[in-house]
């Protein structure tokens, strides 16, 4: 049985997000920011009636010390989702591709770096690239508990 | 067969929670047939049911019951109270194996069978007694109010909470598509055809929004559902007799507001039974009747619901109160020195002081009530008390309409947007108003305002973000605190004013202790909902009491907003504009031109199935051709209510105390100037003497009528309903009572029973006495006595007692 994977950047890095867990990729104009929050909360965006929490996930996997970019004109790319009845978006970097992979997950191998060790959850192999396999709502349970550490 | 059988357990369980009040009636009237029957057909409704479902517990226990009840039906007796209770556990045991079906899991069987054998065998000896001729004590007369309305008779549809809150969604999303459109219309200028069809557009959304947010609404009478019985159950095992009143039940409320009162109300009403109303014995001995009285009751209040709970039990004491919170520490005597009686009562509400154990033991009052205010507050509600020590207590809970939609403040810090509760703030402040002085000491700030000093933060300085430079005075709002001690949130500017849609926010956010949630106002700018108990948590302010200066503050703030007060602007079916205070408006509701009906020169409106007082009618060419309904304001004045039909409703606006009164006519009290135009202010007052004028006569009665024969059948049929139309309290003499000063006794000439005591007005305490007669012509010059069909002698006589009654 194979799984649907969409093919994304976070950091510089090929990850593979199943399907199951993403409602839609968005392209997000603008957040507010929300003051008083871990730095990976880039801040709120309104979605037609519903308002996404922001979070960025190279800074959340790779530390504040990556702080983000100025937003761009053009906007970022979110992957929207939803854990725990809360919408949220994904910031990443770029999405490349959407496919079905009929092979089950590699595992990893090679020493991983530290930051990536706790999400990765293995490997797929898509167009001849290995990617990292995220699951988005262990990365946003993570996202809670990095604040209480 | 999974479908079936949920459903069946969906409405087992509901049909459960509107009968149980109607068993409790029951055993407060037993012989009522239209509730047996009632009874009859659930537990016949359930065994047809079930044995389809194959569910023999279920059909066992449904089939005993029947069985005793149709004992009751075809018999024409009436049941006892150990058979109610027997049916009542019967009823239970059927709702603990609905939530056991519904689970999936099982419940021990072996107590079904005890269950009725206790049934049969209470059914038995009720028998037996019967056939001994025994009389039965007469219970009191509780509950029967809110068991009328408990059989639900409207057709409804069942429908997943989910979907509502979709279309809610939708809805949303079509008001902001709708913002939008309206800015880009507006930057492409005027076009007047394409701005009509917009505006078409607007009135259809808005209405949508409306006629969404009503399904979201519930009756409160679901609120109430559970109190009878649970007074019932108290009121016995403490050897206690208490006539409860419900009203008020056709108040809607949000439906989760609904579930966040159940708990406090609960507990409040289980206070005033266990600690409030004494024993049978003590009410004797205070001169009060045997049967306390607990009377819960709920309006609509502006946006606010009022629930009131009010016992006439032994009060609050207030020292035994003052002396708890002294031990625990929560004040000091100096502070005590100088707490008004109210603020002493409050101290029931001081967190630390009243667990359980130790103020029972002391007060016998304010058992956790420091959990209920809690949690009313936490849903942007207030709790207030008043105590009679001896007389009894009334507990008023005001909470907003919605959870959801709350008056919010939009503020400014550090060049972001936050919303904040109204009811948190207390009161706002620029910085450099003279009452006012912030003092730095060792980085803690202080801000002393008419001589208080508070704990003061400056928002920025929270979140972490960099002050804003900008021009004018920076905003002080004096807010609660969890603790309900105020502090001082500087910011920026506070921007406006605004009907805010809550929802919550995420974990992570939530985590940072300083939200109480988000929302999305209409500029598609999300925003951040203030906490302000939580940003004086994680600002670590030192709250101290300084109780009595708080209080003065906080009257000093009332007293500078009723320099205006917000009305309801809106046109008369004659065209005036007009303004009606708004806290006199319950609500806005559109009722079918046909309910409104006039007889005998009085104008009334049917509402439900009761018939509200109307100050005027409706004309057919008062209304639009064609529509079928008419807007009504449905004002209450606390007491009475009425039902007031008008064109249409135009706004909410601030109106000016002063007001040029040189326009005093009819039920206008006068005109005030509201953005330039001029609107005419309704009279509350002239409108409410006006509609009743009966009834406020009522009111002014001071005479009591004692019927000296109960048994006469003119006295029964015409005189006492002569009377009571009049006004007067009619009463029927008993052998063992004496009379009352301000009695004033009728009496028929002629009757065996003469009256020994004299004809005569008395003021020394002897009681008056009308004498009537059956003939027109009196029985010589020394009969005093009126003919009885002489109704203007007749009540000329009492008014003449009245008059001198208020005289002394």
């Amino acid at each position: 049985m194979s799984t649907l994977y969409l093919f994304a950047r976070i950091a510089g890095t090929a990850v593979a997000l199943r399907t199951d867990e993403i409602e839609a990729v968005v392209r997000l104009k603008e957040v507010s920011p929300v003051p008083g929050v871990p730095p990976h909360v880039a801040g709120l965006s309104a979605l037609r009636s519903r308002v996404l929490t922001v979070v960025d996930a190279a800074t959340l996997i790779m530390g504040a010390a990556s702080a983000a970019p100025p937003w761009p004109d053009t906007g970022r790319y979110a992957v929207m989702c939803d854990v725990g009845g809360h919408s949220y978006g994904l910031l990443v970097d770029g999405v490349d591709d959407i496919a079905a992979i009929a092979t089950p997950p590699l595992p990893l191998c090679g020493r991983v770096d530290r930051a990536w060790e706790p999400h990765a959850q293995g490997v797929v192999e898509n167009d001849g690239r290995s990617h990292f396999i995220l699951s988005i709502a262990r990365l946003l349970d993570h996202c809670g508990s990095a604040q209480a550490a | 067969m999974d479908e079936l059988l949920s459903e069946f357990v969906a409405e087992t369980q509901e049909s459960l929670e509107a009968l149980t009040n109607v068993v409790v009636a029951l055993e407060a009237d037993p012989s009522d047939r239209a509730r047996l029957d009632q009874l009859f057909r659930f537990f016949h409704t359930v065994k047809g049911s079930c044995g389809f479902l194959n569910l023999p517990r279920f059909e066992r226990l449904s089939h005993a019951a029947e069985d005793v009840l149709s004992d009751y039906r075809t018999g024409g007796a009436v049941p006892d109270p150990a058979t109610i209770s027997a049916v009542l556990a019967v009823m239970d045991r059927i709702g603990e194996l609905c939530v056991a079906v519904d689970s999936g899991d099982s419940l021990p069987d072996r107590n079904d069978e005890h269950l009725i054998a206790t049934l049969r065998h209470c059914h038995e000896v009720a028998r037996a007694t019967r056939e001994e001729g025994k009389a039965r004590a007469d219970m009191s007369p509780a509950g029967g109010d809110a068991a009328s309305r408990a059989a639900p008779a409207s057709r409804t549809v069942r429908l997943p909470l989910v979907l509502i809150d979709q279309l809610m969604n939708g809805v949303s999303d079509m008001v902001l598509a709708r913002n939008e459109l309206a800015r880009k219309l507006r930057a492409q200028g005027r076009q007047p055809e394409t701005d009509a069809a917009f505006e078409r557009l607007s009135a259809c959304i808005a209405d949508m929004r409306d006629t969404i947010s009503k399904t979201r609404m519930q009756r409160v009478d679901r609120l109430f559902m559970a109190i009878p019985r649970m007074v019932r159950d108290l009121s016995r095992e403490l050897g206690k007799t208490i006539a409860l009143g419900i009203e008020g039940g056709d108040v809607e409320m949000d439906r989760e507001m609904v579930e966040m009162v159940i708990d406090p109300l609960t507990h409040i009403v289980r206070n005033s039974i266990d600690h409030g109303i004494e024993t049978p014995a003590e009410r004797r001995a205070a001169g009060k009747p045997e049967a306390g009285s607990l009377r819960l009751s709920a309006y609509q209040s502006g946006s606010q619901i009022v629930i009131e709970v009010v016992d006439d039990g032994r009060g609050i004491d207030v020292d035994a109160v003052v002396a708890k919170a002294l031990a625990a520490g929560a004040v000091s005597e100096r502070d005590v020195a100088r707490l008004s009686e109210q603020e002493k009562l409050d101290l029931v509400f001081a967190p630390g002081i009243t667990t359980a154990r130790q103020v029972t033991a002391v007060s016998g009052r304010g058992v956790g009530m420091d959990i209920v205010r809690a949690n009313i507050e936490r849903i942007g509600g207030v709790i207030s008390l008043t105590s009679e020590p001896g007389r009894g207590l009334a507990i008023s809970i005001r909470v907003p309409l919605t959870l959801t939609i709350i008056p919010g403040l939009v503020l400014n810090a550090g060049g972001l947007n936050f919303a904040i509760p109204r009811s948190a703030v207390i009161e706002i402040l620029h910085d450099s108003n003279p009452a006012v002085s912030v003092a730095r000491l060792g980085g803690a700030l202080t801000a002393t305002i008419r001589d208080t000093r508070y704990s003061m933060i400056d928002l920025e300085e929270v979140i972490g973000v960099p002050m804003a430079q900008r021009p004018g005075p920076r905003s002080l709002m004096l807010v609660r605190s969890a603790s309900g001690i105020p502090y001082i949130l500087a910011v920026s500017q506070v921007e406006n004013h605004e009907e805010l849609v809550i929802r919550p926010a995420a974990p992570v956010v939530m985590a940072a202790g300083i939200y109480a949630g988000m929302t999305l106002p209409d500029n598609g700018q999300p925003m951040l909902l203030l906490d302000a108990g939580g940003i004086a948590q994680v600002a670590r302010l030192p709250l101290v009491a300084e109780t009595v200066d708080a209080g003065a503050a906080r009257e000093d703030a009332a007293d500078r907003r009723a320099a205006s007060y917000p009305s309801l602007r809106f046109i008369e079916l004659t065209g005036e504009e007009r303004a009606i205070r708004l806290s006199l408006v319950e609500r806005v509701e559109d009722v079918p031109v046909e309910q409104v009906l006039t007889s005998g020169g009085h104008c009334r409106v049917r509402i439900g199935d009761r018939l509200v007082p109307s100050p005027h009618p409706v004309r057919a060419d008062q209304v639009p051709p064609g529509a079928r309904v008419v807007t009504c304001l449905r004002i209450r004045d606390g007491v009475r209510e009425l039902c007031y039909p008008v064109h249409a409703v135009v706004d909410i606006s601030e109106v000016p105390v002063e007001m040029d009164l040189s326009a005093r006519y009819g039920i206008v009290a006068g005109l005030v100037l509201i953005d330039g135009r001029q609107v005419e202010v309704v009279d509350g007052f002239a409108l409410m003497a006006a509609v009743d004028g009966a009834a406020a006569e009522e009111a002014a009665r001071q005479v009591r009528c004692v019927i000296a024969d109960a048994d006469d059948m003119w006295n029964r049929e015409i005189l006492a309903p002569l009377l009571m139309q009049a006004g007067y309290d009619v009463r029927w003499r008993r052998q063992d009572e004496p009379a009352d000063e301000g009695d004033v006794l009728l009496v028929t000439a002629g009757e065996q029973d003469a009256v020994a005591a004299p004809d005569g007005n008395g003021p020394d305490g002897e009681k008056a006495v009308i004498r009537l007669r059956a003939h027109a012509a009196p029985a010589g010059p020394a009969d005093t006595s009126i003919y009885r069909y002489d109704r203007e002698a007749l009540l000329g006589a009492l008014s003449s007692f009245d008059g001198e009654r208020r005289r002394a």
